[in-house]
């Protein structure tokens, strides 16, 4: 089957006071690919996210999500447009249930006694357990208990399958593997392997070169604000990739 | 970084965790009956629990403390600062603070004041331009804080300052302090009294439980209610989910102001006086109630239903105090003292709770 | 035995400046000051031309008597034809102390102000007199400055008053509690009223209490409620120790069931709730405060040195009100 261009962004542009976060930058996520985001501290990744997920606006460049141009005026755009963002500290509210959380911006509701809204419970609880049981989480994660009591594997787990059961086509993951263990790193890319095979395309940013190599189809390297790296995965190396981050390799498109 | 996870855990308290029982196998070697695991869980526990010891110690040491003499007049007061809790409560939940209440509470009645008695119009009108002039200083608030980034601390501080300068000023211009019209159809709706039997309890009583029913359902049972929890619990996390949170923010802050003028008018014209001194360090007071009763100051999570009983506690020590006879200057002391014994319970008492979710998990 | 101190057609300033020109009507003198001296040393000195006199109050500007006495001062600037610039130093001691050197640095022609605290405004006062700055107090007094005169009430003899109008009337015997309700305990005014009650009750065996209800006008209505069903069997009177712990009494005593006249109650009458307390009842005599003479004599009696007169002489502005003359009053309470 031929690869759909699934978002595109051309050219985009960045700055932020005199600092050039992002210089004509293009950055592209077939359908059903998951693309490896990676770079230094300061290379541009998560401005180039924020561009995608609506929460910035670009000064100069366009995207086009499945081949139609877009302009995000905020978030509620960009997850309109079927893309949803996984930030660090930035998705779940620890204080609320994994329930409200699944829901959260997007709860169902009917009316009572005919005017009166109220949550749909009975709704909420029922998909939660879905999810939940889709997750291989309902065992020990209970809809009703609060996010804080979950370890950090299970919530990104929580967070990812929030994603998918909204029917996003784009999940872009922020560093989703910092600080979680051997076990629950290992549920995370398995989950990210599963939204791909349901059809999702994932934009997956992160540190860590090696999970990079365990799920990735392709890997994009920023560096000073441009993309200075653009390959399969298969193609290319551990040492390759790195060498592409600190600036020792050229530029390598292939 | 966000708060530490795990300071705020229960299970199955307040709103923002469970709404619906849960069924909790007990741990091994212990058995609680489902029903109480979750009564005793719950935040309001502590705050209820202290409100009948404390009920209880003053009672037996002074039997007049549930006469309905004195009950009338607890019940007289502390709606009016119940009313501001409860603005309070939402505003918390969403992580902001109000302090410009008090000042809010003590300028409006005085605007409602010299507009019914200068430009001589019914004082139902008063009252809602009143009520206008409150929801206006709410979103000037509302925006400070969202749209220019500051503070709310810093916001409500100015604008507390302003408003207790302007209630000064405008009142050396215009000194008359009570209202010269009477007999509106306004005012017993305000500040009306029902009597059953030799109890007396005030329109604001009313006002005061129809607005506790109503935002607890609003924080428990809506989408609104979700909104202004994960506001208040992750902003970002909420606005990354496209909930406007700066919509929600300005509308409590709006929330907040209406409910303090309310308060202000109703207890001015219930004492029959307008004066700049009303209101002084209600903001505090309401605060506590809050917080005591559950309301966590870091936002995330409110309780409605333990603001009520935060008012009634924080009510019934300072009325107790004088009852048992405390020497009179020493009142302020034994509120405070007790106030201070009833936070550390509470701080240890969810030690204890987060101790035991761990070991149970 | 104070007549109604006003004129016909109500107070008239112009007449008010006659008589007190003449050292005469309505004026209570209480003994020259032992700074006469002082006093006459000013007097030749400061009838230069300066025409600017400040006037600082310890106060807020939210309390009503501040803002009538705020309104004397600056009629009396209008009467005299002289500048007077008036402040508020809202408690803040620091801040009064630098109202008074920026007024000294200014050459002023005369400084009036109140202490907040006896001692504290030591200091700024000696340096005001010698720069040969008069300075006169007024509301309440520290005669450890060394100013040249004090107008106002003398709260010790305000206390000495009520108390005994109870005594005399055989309205408080031994072994009774008197309920002292004021606003903040520890106050001066407080302190020096209670010293004036205690020097009458104590010899006589009559016991009292002193009780804070607070400074908001619905709380301090709520506690005096608490208090009263508490306490309204055991106390024998009260004494209301401020202005709103006394406009309050009608409606506390309304609610608990406490009938006119059942409980004997004096104390300060400057606010019209209070007047209208008199009239019903439930207030036995009440003591007025006259807080726009404290704000219009001292800028009289500063001009009055600037002009070479002599002043030094203090001028007690207080007068006990009953049922009987509460009428002239409540006329300009209303007004």
């Amino acid at each position: 089957m031929t690869p759909t261009t699934h978002v595109k962004m051309s050219g985009i542009s960045k700055s932020f006071g005199g600092v050039e976060a992002l210089s004509d930058v293009d950055f592209e996520v077939e359908a059903g690919e998951i693309v490896g985001l990676l770079g230094d501290n300061g290379a541009g990744k998560t401005t180039l996210i924020k561009i995608l997920s609506g929460a910035l606006r670009p000064d100069a460049g366009e995207i086009t999500v499945r081949d139609k141009p877009v302009h995000f005026r905020g978030t509620r755009d960009a997850i309109a447009a079927g893309i949803e963002t996984i930030h660090q500290g930035a998705t779940l509210v620890d204080q609320l249930t994994v329930s409200r959380n699944l829901f959260l911006g997007r709860e169902p509701t009917r009316r009572i006694l005919g005017f009166l809204p109220r949550l749909d419970w009975p709704t909420m609880r029922e998909e939660s357990r879905t999810l939940l049981s889709q997750m291989g989480l309902h065992r020990t994660v209970d809809p009703d208990g609060v996010i804080a009591s979950l370890s950090g594997g299970e919530r990104q787990s929580v967070a990812i399958s929030r994603a998918m059961y909204f029917e996003s086509d784009l999940i872009i993951l922020d560093e989703p593997t910092n600080n979680l263990g051997l076990d629950e790193t290992r549920r995370v890319l398995s989950f990210i392997r599963e939204a791909k095979a349901a059809g999702r395309s994932i934009v997956f940013i992160t540190h860590n070169v090696f999970h990079v190599f365990q799920v990735v189809d392709r890997i994009v390297v920023l560096r000073h604000g441009r993309n200075v790296g653009n390959v399969p995965a298969a193609e290319t190396s551990v040492e390759e990739v790195e060498r592409m981050i600190t600036g020792v390799e050229a530029v390598a498109q292939r | 970084m966000d708060t530490p996870a795990l300071t705020d855990t229960d299970t199955d308290s307040h709103a923002g965790a469970s709404d619906h029982p849960v069924h909790n196998s007990p741990a091994p070697g212990r058995s609680r009956s489902p029903v109480l695991n979750r009564l005793f869980a719950r935040r309001e526990a502590l705050p209820f629990a202290l409100l009948v010891a404390a009920i209880l110690w003053f009672w037996s040491d002074n039997h007049t403390f549930l006469s309905l003499l004195n009950i009338s007049g607890m019940l007289a007061y502390a709606p009016e600062l119940g009313i501001m809790a409860l603005g309070m409560t939402l505003l918390l939940t969403a992580g902001q603070f109000d302090l410009s209440v008090g000042s809010v509470f003590s300028f409006i009645p005085i605007l409602v004041f010299i507009i019914a008695n200068n430009l001589h119009v019914a004082l139902t009108v008063a009252v809602l331009v009143g009520l206008a002039a409150a929801a206006v200083i709410g979103l000037i608030n509302g925006i400070l804080v969202t749209k220019f980034g500051i503070t709310s601390f810093l916001v409500t501080l100015a604008t507390q300052l302003i408003l207790a300068g302007a209630a000064v000023y405008v009142t050396a211009g215009f000194p008359e302090a009570t209202l010269a019209a009477t007999h509106s159809a306004i005012e017993p709706l305000l500040v009306g009294t029902v009597n059953i039997g030799r109890l007396e309890l005030y329109a604001g009583l009313f006002w005061f439980i129809g607005l506790a029913l109503i935002l607890d359902y609003v924080l428990r049972q809506t989408s609104f209610g979700n909104w202004i929890l994960a506001t208040g619990g992750n902003r970002e996390a909420a606005r990354s989910r496209g909930i406007r949170v700066d919509r929600v923010t300005i509308g409590l802050f709006i929330l907040t102001a209406v409910l303090g003028g309310l308060a202000g008018t109703i207890s001015d014209i219930r004492v029959g006086s307008a004066y700049p001194t009303a209101g002084q360090g209600y903001e505090l007071q309401v605060i506590a109630m809050a917080v005591i009763g559950g309301t966590s100051l870091f936002g995330g999570s409110g309780t409605i239903v333990g603001t009520l009983i935060g008012v009634i506690l924080l009510q019934a020590i300072s009325n107790g105090v004088v009852l048992v006879g405390f020497p009179g200057l020493a009142y302020p002391m034994f509120v405070g003292a007790i106030i201070l014994v009833a936070m550390l319970l509470q701080s240890g008492l969810r030690q204890i709770n987060i101790g035991l979710e761990r070991r149970r998990r | 035995m104070q007549d109604t101190p006003f004129e016909q057609g109500g107070l008239s300033r112009r007449k008010l400046l006659g008589a007190a020109g003449a050292g005469g009507l309505g004026l209570a003198v209480a003994g020259i000051s032992a700074k006469t001296a002082t006093a006459q040393k000013i007097v030749a000195k400061a009838a230069s031309g300066s025409q600017v006199y400040y006037w600082c109050s310890h106060g807020a500007p939210n309390d009503q008597i501040w803002v009538i006495a705020n309104q004397g001062a600056t009629d009396a600037a209008r009467d005299l034809s002289v500048t007077v610039h008036t402040s508020f130093a809202n408690a803040n001691v620091a801040l009064q102390e630098q109202a008074i050197t920026s007024a000294i640095s200014a050459g002023a022609a005369g400084i009036a102000t109140s202490a907040p605290e006896p001692k504290v405004l030591d200091a700024v006062v000696k340096q005001a007199m010698a720069a040969n700055i008069p300075v006169i107090m007024f509301n309440s007094d520290d005669p450890t400055t060394g100013r040249v005169a004090y107008v106002g009430a003398d709260l010790t003899n305000a206390g000495v008053t009520w108390a005994q109008y109870l005594v005399s009337r055989k309205l408080v015997k031994r072994g009774d509690t008197v309920w002292l309700p004021v606003e903040v305990a520890g106050a001066s005014y407080q302190v020096l009223e209670t010293q004036g009650i205690a020097s009458v009750f104590k010899p006589l065996g009559i016991k009292y209490q002193v009780v804070e209800a607070g400074s908001t006008p619905a709380g301090s209505i709520a506690q005096m409620r608490s208090y009263l069903t508490a306490n309204k069997g055991k106390i024998a009177a009260m004494i209301g120790l401020g202005d709103q712990v006394m406009s309050n009494t009608a409606s506390v005593f309304k609610a608990v069931g406490v009938k006119p006249g059942q409980i004997p109650v004096v104390g300060w009458g400057n606010e019209l709730l209070t007047a209208q307390a008199v009239q019903s009842g439930y207030v036995l005599a009440a003591l007025w405060q006259y807080p726009d003479s404290q704000g219009y004599l001292p800028i009289v009696l500063l001009k009055m040195i600037s002009d070479g007169l002599g002043a030094g002489y203090n001028v007690t502005t207080t007068a006990l009100y009953n049922k009987a003359t509460v009428g002239n009053y409540i006329k300009y309470l209303q007004s």
